[in-house]
């Protein structure tokens, strides 16, 4: 979530300098070059800026998508860490998906409820 | 075919010494890499052993893909008619992209080889896989083997002036040598140097060119008026040349041209070529063996990253020296005259093939002249020897396997061996059609002869890996209805003939009048809807077969049910109970053998690969087949592999921008 906050954050930024990059060049007066309307590096920037700016609709959707309880099987891609726990000799696996929820990618199983383990002492 | 007069031979003791520390280099990596990877075992040499970082693989992939026919055909379309023709290279930038991961991931788990096999796991029977194999197989003879053996042969002929067959008899034999010996670990390992030696070359080369023209600017005036000066008909009864065939096109320096009067309009450049190049290099055996290779989905992802970046090259490296040389050279590079062409290259149609053999030949020193020839020998080579490594791995495991189902491994290999052989004689016979062929227009003849036949292909593949719905009835009749639709198109296209500006083809509107770029994406469109409709009209494929198969499940950790499976397992046991067999009898033998085997025995069988107890092979084949490849990938990694990939779009986006 904080790496996605933190891209999203860099995302916007780059977007507003290059709006602000247009604005400005769009005051200057266009070259004429082989019969063309406008300079060749500014219909570079053009293309680059619709692009970044498409991508950043599609990172916003994707996101909206892995946010509502439909299978948005894209978004969330489960990082298979096979990573366990040594404490006091007994090994505790700690990988995510052992408590992902059958029900919804982005959502979690405490697996402690509903395990029926009475431990009686014998009397 | 003739040479023109002035040809300057390269056999000064400078170009001879580059030439030959050139093919030393080559055949030591080769060696080198022998030692390095056991290539006793299938997936140790046709996919080196899964063991290849991201740089092999991102340099196999470009120098897989640049060969010599890109020299000559890039350089002369640009000579011919501007820069679109990068639109082929520059939209490969994106597809590399899907390849790694889109397509990839879905391979790599589901632990298949060759592309045919594939198929046959997601779809089940065995025609599917037989007609990719075959076609394929076709392909490759027809659109890249004949090219690049022709590109090198015209570059041989213009600089060297040897008879054509000489060369490249000596150059097959040469990638056959490597090919044989090396396996994929020596290709991707040669592949990466032949890269430098492509790069620095073709680098050294469009700097003395720009240097020759005046610099880029005076490039972009003189183009336009780089007229030839023979301009006029020598027999005016039987034919007129009418201004528009001489005369460089006015939008040379556009990428994106009119949609109906451009000789690439701009919805085939952006789309058409798309689809090409989805074949090309998500679907092909080429291409995407080297990326099976690699030792992560990470390694896979950056080499493919890698590859996009060399990929902005050829424009600049191919492109604008074959303008440079027609803007150096009109009369021979732009000749319009049919006699005068005749006798400047020793064809009709038009010269712009011989544009970058002409700027080595005249424009380079002595010493460097032997470094292009070597560039050109580097690029004809990775391309060939990729070639027959991944034509053999497809006969073999999907052709031979079909007819031997109890070949032991050791027999697959030598097998693999013995078709490259095969291949490389083919290839020689075929010389003489290529010849005799209109060869006016190289790069035109490669991309028409692969839009016929191609997005059938890249839309089963497409809708295999997205849509769990496709099956095997839907898949292969879409395969069959969209060669047929392609077949229309082909057949008569190369019956009357691509004609000239000067002497056009009298092929009906309806059946040539669409581009071939847009006929491409019609096709892709019409097999997808025949691949879907007969798969919604008939039963659909259970997931428990699909599971690591398809896109959407291939993180799955169930166990697969292969439709493929009781076919494989009646293999499987044959083939166990022929091994019990055969170690009976080896047993009996053991004492009489060992005395027998003499040195150059053991010398031969060392050099071929075959090691000499059968244990190390066995041992090899039940840890290739359990062990499911892992595509998991470090967050940390993946991110990075993610940002630059955004970056690397972002530079292609400008650059598409810039020359639109």
């Amino acid at each position: 979530m904080d790496v996605q906050e933190r891209s999203m954050r860099k995302a916007s930024t780059v977007m507003c300098w290059f709006l602000v990059l247009e604005a400005v060049t769009a005051q200057t007066a266009p070259a004429q070059t082989g019969g063309r309307a406008l300079p060749q590096w500014l219909t570079g920037i053009i293309a680059v800026s619709g692009f970044l700016f498409l991508t950043f609709v599609l990172f916003l959707v994707k996101k909206a998508w892995c946010e509502k309880s439909g299978r948005g099987n894209v978004a969330a891609e489960p990082t298979r860490e096979n990573e366990s726990v040594m404490s006091n000799g007994n090994t505790y696996e700690i990988s995510l998906d052992t408590f992902r929820s059958k029900d919804d990618d982005c959502a979690f199983d405490n697996l402690a409820l509903g395990v029926a383990e009475d431990k009686v002492t014998a009397m | 075919m003739e040479s023109p007069a002035d040809k300057a031979m390269v056999n000064n003791p400078a170009d001879i010494i580059i030439i030959v520390g050139y093919f030393i280099m080559v055949i030591g990596v080769g060696i080198w890499s022998m030692f390095r990877i056991n290539r006793g075992t299938v997936g140790g040499y046709f996919l080196a052993g899964r063991t290849m970082t991201w740089w092999p693989v991102g340099a196999s992939l470009f120098a897989s893909n640049i060969g010599s026919g890109h020299f000559v055909g890039l350089a002369g379309t640009g000579a011919a008619s501007g820069i679109a023709v990068g639109g082929f290279e520059w939209n490969a930038l994106f597809i590399v992209l899907l390849l790694g991961w889109l397509f990839v991931p879905v391979y790599l788990t589901a632990g298949v080889i060759t592309m045919p096999q594939y198929l046959k796991k997601r779809f089940g029977g065995s025609r599917i896989s037989l007609y990719l194999s075959v076609i394929s197989l076709f392909l490759y003879i027809f659109t890249k083997i004949s090219v690049d053996m022709f590109s090198g042969a015209v570059f041989i002929q213009q600089a060297l002036g040897w008879n054509i067959y000489v060369a490249v008899i000596a150059l097959l034999f040469i990638t056959a040598l490597y090919t044989v010996t090396g396996g994929l670990a020596a290709l991707m390992y040669t592949d990466t140097f032949q890269t430098f030696v492509i790069i620095a070359g073709a680098f050294v080369l469009t700097g003395f060119s720009f240097v020759e023209v005046g610099g880029y600017e005076s490039l972009l005036q003189r183009y336009s008026s780089a007229v030839p000066h023979n301009v006029s008909s020598m027999e005016p009864q039987r034919y007129n040349i009418s201004e528009h065939c001489y005369r460089p096109r006015p939008d040379a320096f556009n990428l994106l041209r009119d949609a109906t009067t451009g000789d690439l309009p701009w919805p085939g450049v952006l789309f058409g070529i798309a689809i090409v190049g989805g074949w090309y290099w998500c679907t092909d055996q080429v291409i995407v063996q080297r990326c099976l290779a690699a030792r992560s989905l990470t390694h896979v992802k950056a080499g493919c990253i890698m590859c996009g970046y060399l990929k902005l090259l050829p424009m600049f490296l191919m492109v604008f020296p074959g303008m440079i040389s027609r803007v150096l050279y009109p009369d021979e590079v732009g000749c319009v005259v049919p006699e005068v062409c005749k006798q400047v290259c020793g064809t009709e149609v038009g010269c712009s093939n011989i544009a970058y053999p002409k700027l080595v030949v005249s424009v380079m020193p002595n010493g460097l002249r032997g470094l292009m020839l070597a560039v050109m020998l580097a690029a004809l080579m990775s391309s060939l020897a990729s070639i027959f490594n991944s034509s053999s791995t497809l006969f073999t495991m999907d052709i031979w396997t079909r007819f031997r189902p109890l070949a032991t491994e050791r027999e697959l290999i030598i097998v693999g061996r013995v078709w490259v052989l095969c291949i490389v004689a083919i290839s020689i016979c075929w010389i003489p059609v290529v010849q005799a062929a209109q060869s006016g227009q190289l790069f035109d003849y490669i991309q028409s002869v692969s839009s016929y036949l191609a997005p059938p292909i890249a839309a089963v593949f497409l809708l295999a890996v997205f849509v769990k719905r496709v099956n095997e009835m839907g898949a292969f009749w879409g395969l069959i209805g969209g060669l047929a639709m392609g077949l229309c198109r082909l057949l008569p296209e190369f019956w009357f003939g691509t004609g000239s500006c000067i002497f056009p083809s009298n092929c009906p509107f309806l059946v040539c009048g669409i581009h071939y770029l847009h006929f491409g994406i019609i096709l892709f469109f019409c097999t997808s809807a025949l691949v879907l409709l007969v798969s919604y009209c008939t039963d659909p494929i259970e997931d428990v077969h699909l599971h690591r198969l398809v896109f959407s499940l291939r993180h799955s950790r169930e166990e697969r049910k292969d439709l493929d499976w009781e076919q494989g397992e009646k293999g499987r046991r044959a083939q166990r109970e022929a091994e019990e067999k055969r170690r009976q009898d080896d047993d009996a033998e053991t004492e009489t053998e060992v005395e027998e085997k003499s040195g150059i025995c053991h010398l031969l069988g060392r050099l071929c690969g075959g090691t000499s107890s059968s244990q190390d092979t066995e041992q090899d084949e039940p840890e290739a087949m359990d062990k499911m490849p892992d595509i998991s990938e470090h967050p940390v990694w993946k991110y990075a592999v993610n940002v630059n990939a955004l970056v690397m779009m972002t530079v292609a986006v400008f650059m598409w921008g810039y020359y639109a």
